[in-house]
């Protein structure tokens, strides 16, 4: 009756299998990345024009990055952006961005490198993705300057828009009212959780 | 045993490596509000002569210039209405968000008038979606003529006198509108008129009128819009004396302003004239050009 002895070996491997079983549970708990999300921002864009210069400001952006895999992923409501004038405010939404439709406009990709939460430090790094305003899609970089301090993320960015590339289309009529060029500053920070 | 472990370990692995990867960030964010306000269901805050269910941002001024040409049937020596012209010069604001106040004075009968509108129900759609805006209106309107211009006698001959409380005549709607689709929105508007004062005897003092308008929108900048005012108990003197408000019209927007072309059978630019007092007959080419033009201004 061999089988009744005692094998050590046995035990030894059974022991083996079971700690890398529990390691492996324990696994995803360590690998899960924390994600950092947006605790305040403000975005505001101008437009330029020769009879009019128009700027908006929302506060409302919302988002999440994951500082391992350098994914991001942020959006903001159209209707969130105050402008100076309710009328203007009612004709960004209802005729330029149609926001009934197209309610958010989102930005999503990653960094193109990789950045050390650790230590403290401010660089500027590009982000590459996936900007969606007014139902369309495009491929953009856009530079953005972090500032990490006590794993606090501060993020500052300027981008310019052109209306045409989102099929946002400008009446004649109000052509020398609204800039074709819309920059675009979005700052914020991010923190671990919310 | 040793490769069902195996097998165990390498399962957990690959689901382990399978969330981790998997979670979509975006799904991470709060989920996005369900029930949204619907707004813009008229261009502005006027149909035409009447009050849509649209109301300014607070802190928002008006410029209103409301104007209406003479009868288009009055001839050539007129120029079809173009020689005269009624105005009214109005200053209105938005108190609060859903509070909005305004006064005017108006050339017809030099009539100052003044209103409050507030919103009661805001139309919504989504999860707890509402069907209808639903605002509440009231206008006063003070006649200031002086007492002999009009003309008026009693039974002994003499000039009435004309006391300030005669010279009052108020307005009260429910505007309830609905947003049917991005292009076309509906309203209508029960109303009650009255004047404390009428010049004749058999004028009613009480009108209770109901109004339907319409917009549709032609392209983003420009709608057409259409109102008509049927009152419900005209007594016979205001039945063949006055005929019942019909007004067609296109809004254009330009940047900061609206303008709204119109042709409207009603004078009286006030709620208690162009409701009651409309003696222009559609029919007969009774009809006035009119235009508002509204400008915007942020204080």
């Amino acid at each position: 009756m061999e089988e009744f002895i005692l094998d050590l070996t046995l035990v030894e491997n059974l022991i083996y299998n079971y700690m890398r079983l529990i390691l492996l549970l324990l696994l995803p708990c360590f690998c899960f990345s924390q994600k950092y999300f947006i605790e305040d921002s403000k975005v505001s864009f101008y437009s330029w024009a020769p009879l009019e210069d128009i700027s908006a400001i929302s506060n409302k952006l919302e988002g999440v990055v994951d500082f391992d895999s350098g994914d991001f992923f942020f959006r903001i409501p159209i209707s969130t952006f105050i402008f100076p004038s309710s009328l203007m405010q009612k004709h960004f939404n209802e005729k330029y961005m149609e926001s009934d439709i197209y309610s958010m406009s989102s930005f999503k990709g990653n960094f193109n490198e990789k950045i050390l939460l650790s230590k403290n430090q401010e660089i500027n790094i590009s982000a590459e993705g996936i900007l969606n305003i007014h139902g369309i899609d495009q491929d953009v970089v856009i530079e953005t300057n972090l500032k990490v301090s006590n794993s606090k993320v501060l993020f500052d960015s300027k981008f310019d828009i052109f209306l045409k590339d989102y099929k946002i289309k400008v009446p004649k009529i109000v052509r020398m009212n609204i800039a074709d060029t819309i920059s675009v500053n979005v700052s914020g920070n991010l923190i671990i959780n919310k | 045993m040793k490769a069902a472990g195996r097998f165990l370990c390498f399962l957990i692995f690959l689901i382990s490596s399978f969330v981790s990867s998997q979670d979509d960030l975006e799904s991470l964010l709060n989920p996005t509000p369900t029930t949204t306000p619907i707004s813009n269901t008229f261009k502005s805050t006027r149909i035409i002569n009447n009050h849509s269910v649209e109301l300014f941002g607070k802190n928002q001024l008006d410029l209103r210039i409301a104007h209406r040409f003479g009868l288009l049937n009055s001839g050539l020596y007129e120029m079809f209405g173009l020689d005269q012209a009624k105005i009214r010069i109005g200053l209105e604001y938005g108190v609060l968000e859903k509070l909005m106040l305004g006064f005017g004075r108006s050339t017809y009968n030099k009539t100052i008038d003044g209103y409050a509108k507030y919103l009661l129900v805001g139309q919504k759609k989504g999860s707890n979606s509402i069907p209808l805006t639903v605002v509440a209106f009231s206008n006063i309107a003070i006649n200031t003529l002086e007492k002999d211009v009009n003309n008026s006698l009693d039974e002994n001959g003499n000039q009435v006198s004309y006391p300030f409380l005669g010279r009052l005549s108020f307005c009260q709607q429910i505007l309830i509108a609905s947003k049917v689709n991005r292009k076309f929105s509906i309203q209508f508007i029960p109303t009650w008129v009255h004047w404390n004062m009428v010049e004749v005897n058999e004028q009613k003092n009480q009108t209770f009128i109901l109004g339907s308008a319409f917009r549709y929108l032609l392209s983003r900048s420009v709608s057409l819009n259409a109102e008509y005012f049927h009152r419900i108990n005209p007594s016979s003197y205001d039945k063949e004396n006055f005929y019942d408000s019909f007004s067609v019209g296109l809004d254009i927007e330009t940047g900061g302003h609206v303008f709204q072309l119109h042709i409207t059978n009603s004078l009286p630019m006030h709620e208690s004239g162009f409701l009651t007092r409309t003696s222009g007959n559609w029919l007969d080419g009774g009809i006035h050009f009119g235009f508002n033009i509204s400008r915007e201004f942020n204080l």
